[in-house]
């Protein structure tokens, strides 16, 4: 990389940590220290939640997505903005205004301390190790694409870091989330006016070549349950996972718990409700764009150079014969796209040609990810590495630097946020809870401290170790998802008010082990679990509650 | 000079503009997204 690129990078980093713990006031109490002494504005709160769920892996991954998959993605989103508006009038004031640095503190407050305990625990260890696949996705593909050893990647992106909430606390993370979320909002319109520009098609053609392979199928409405992206799992898992992820997840309950009141909390909810639509179809509309300028720029046949490297050392000759096929089969897919650009509206034949052609080329890169696999032994993984490379050698120099700027922005935020909450939970849910419940805010706050480097150490750890594990970023993904609905039925719960400590405690237990048994026994997809997990919950908590209360 | 401290009543107003603003703004981007597929999808 140019190192005009690296020095935006660095500016950035070290403008990151600094400004954040600049910022940062009276931390020397643990209200000032995890909730900001509930200080913050709607917008800043806002910005942050955004930028926490904004991980780096969406800006590296989801363009990839659109390049290979297309707009359809998107319906994970649908459920978000009602989600928030359920959450604005219901856990938020009620979170907000108990005076709790914790959502799972709430719990005890409800129902008794082995609901809370259980329910922060299953956190520590859903988010514990989700901290480290956030770090290692961002880490793999750095240290791919600029050839530096994945432990310096993960290095780069970890220690400022685990420094900055380490010292600043909450405040210091929301304030670097808010210029995270700047950066990496000016960095896709950025890339995406420079597509435009520098695509050899207008924007009209350049949909139809899109729209010929399917990619711009943005609803799907069919009600299929085994089907990972439809409508009905967007709106009513997707629901229900943004209730559970906003709504119970300490990682996202602490930054509207900074807020000045419960109206500033909804307000900032809101503005996730507001924009989280709009910029996961930009994101993905950048790797729909990039699908198309591939069909007339050619593109490496594999993406992640260092696997490349691995095959070509490995399997020479065999790849270079691939590389001929591949490159007669692009000239002929180059001219069916053509095609389909002059074709006009009545373009069925042009583009049933493409599609043969587009076929073709997945068949040799096909071949080609089947020799990584051979020569590696690890599932390939090529679709993260997809927009990195065209960043790197299509965008003009500053422009790429601001991008990987943004990754490392969107890294560090989602981590941030992740550790922040992760040191809160330990030590108010446990330490507090149940060693030393009666020490100086002096003391809690150094123990907070200790307990940010432990985690952001241990999430380096899972990170390096994760890396080597192609499937287990999905592993953790689906881990915490079936955590989540169960929890999330914890929570609704708690707002029956014939709702008992012994149905909350068996009814989580129950829900989690009913979706335990439909992740790995049948094929219903991950945002189903989150609808069954909270419904069991609550019915089982419910009637648990009602015979206690009838033995009573 | 002290800290101007929002009233309820303004904040719930802002929390009522704000919803109708998500609403239009979702009702636009997902209109547009619906469009762009009927228009481009085969």
């Amino acid at each position: 990389m140019h190192w005009i690129n690296w020095l935006i990078v660095v500016v950035y980093v070290v403008w990151v940590v600094v400004d954040g713990i600049r910022k940062s006031k009276d931390t020397d109490t643990i209200s000032g220290y995890f909730v900001a002494n509930k200080s913050l504005s709607w917008w800043v709160v806002g910005l942050s939640v955004m930028a926490t769920q904004l991980s780096a892996i969406t800006m590296i991954g989801t363009p990839g997505q659109g390049a290979t998959d297309g707009m359809r993605f998107i319906q994970l989103y649908l459920g978000l903005p009602l989600a928030m508006v359920i959450l604005g009038v219901t856990i938020v004031p009620l979170l907000h205004g108990s005076g709790v640095y914790t959502a799972y503190e709430y719990l005890e407050r409800r129902f008794d301390a082995r609901t809370r305990s259980l329910t922060a625990f299953l956190f520590l260890i859903s988010r514990g190790l989700s901290a480290g696949a956030i770090m290692a996705a961002p880490g793999v593909v750095l240290s791919a694409v600029f050839g530096i050893p994945l432990v310096w990647a993960v290095a780069l992106i970890g220690v400022p870091t685990v420094i900055y909430t380490m010292i600043g606390g909450v405040q210091a993370v929301a304030w670097a989330d808010v210029k995270q979320m700047v950066l990496i909002v000016i960095a896709l319109v950025a890339i995406m006016i420079v597509l435009i520009i520098q695509m050899p098609v207008n924007p009209d053609e350049a949909l139809r070549i899109a729209g010929a392979t399917g990619r711009l199928r943005v609803f799907d409405f069919s009600f299929d349950l085994s089907e990972r992206y439809t409508f009905w799992s967007g709106v009513i898992g997707g629901t229900f996972l943004m209730l559970s992820y906003f709504g119970t997840d300490q990682s996202q309950v602490q930054r509207y718990l900074a807020a000045k009141s419960a109206g500033e909390a909804k307000s900032s909810l809101l503005m996730s409700a507001y924009w989280k639509i709009p910029l996961q179809a930009l994101v993905l509309l950048v790797g729909v764009g990039v699908f198309v300028y591939y069909q007339f720029v050619r593109p490496p046949l594999l993406y992640n150079p260092a696997q490349e490297a691995a095959v070509v050392a490995e399997r020479g000759a065999a790849y270079d014969a691939l590389q001929n096929d591949y490159a007669q089969a692009f000239t002929l897919r180059e001219a069916a796209a053509r095609a389909v650009a002059d074709a006009g509206d009545d373009a069925t034949a042009a583009m049933e040609a493409f599609v043969a052609r587009e076929a073709d080329i997945q068949t040799i890169r096909g071949e080609a990810l089947a020799m990584v696999e051979d020569v590696t032994g690890e599932a390939s993984g090529d679709t993260n590495y997809i927009f990195p490379r065209f960043v790197l050698s299509e965008l003009p120099i500053g422009l790429a630097g601001l991008f990987i700027a943004g990754v490392f922005a969107a890294a560090m935020s989602s981590i941030a946020a992740e550790l922040n909450a992760l040191s809160t939970a330990s030590v108010i849910d446990f330490y507090r809870r149940w060693i030393r419940p009666d020490a100086a805010d002096a003391h809690y706050l150094a123990v907070s401290k200790g307990a940010t480097a432990f985690w952001g150490v241990f999430a380096c750890v899972v990170a390096t170790y994760a890396a080597t594990l192609g499937s287990l970023i999905e592993v953790v993904n689906r881990f915490g998802s079936f955590f989540y609905g169960s929890i999330l039925g914890v929570f609704l719960l708690a707002m029956l008010p014939r709702a008992k400590a012994r149905g909350a405690f068996y009814g989580l237990i129950i829900g989690m082990a009913t979706v335990g048994f439909v992740a790995f026994g049948t094929t219903i997809e991950f945002l189903w679990q989150n609808v069954i997990g909270a419904v069991v919950v609550l019915l089982v908590g419910v009637t648990l509650s009602r015979i206690g209360s009838a033995e009573a | 000079m002290p800290e101007e401290i929002p009233s309820e009543g303004s904040e719930s107003s802002r929390f009522r503009t704000t919803l109708l603003r998500v609403i239009i703004i979702q009702v636009v981007a997902l209109g547009l997204l619906l469009l762009m597929q009927l228009r481009y999808q085969p």
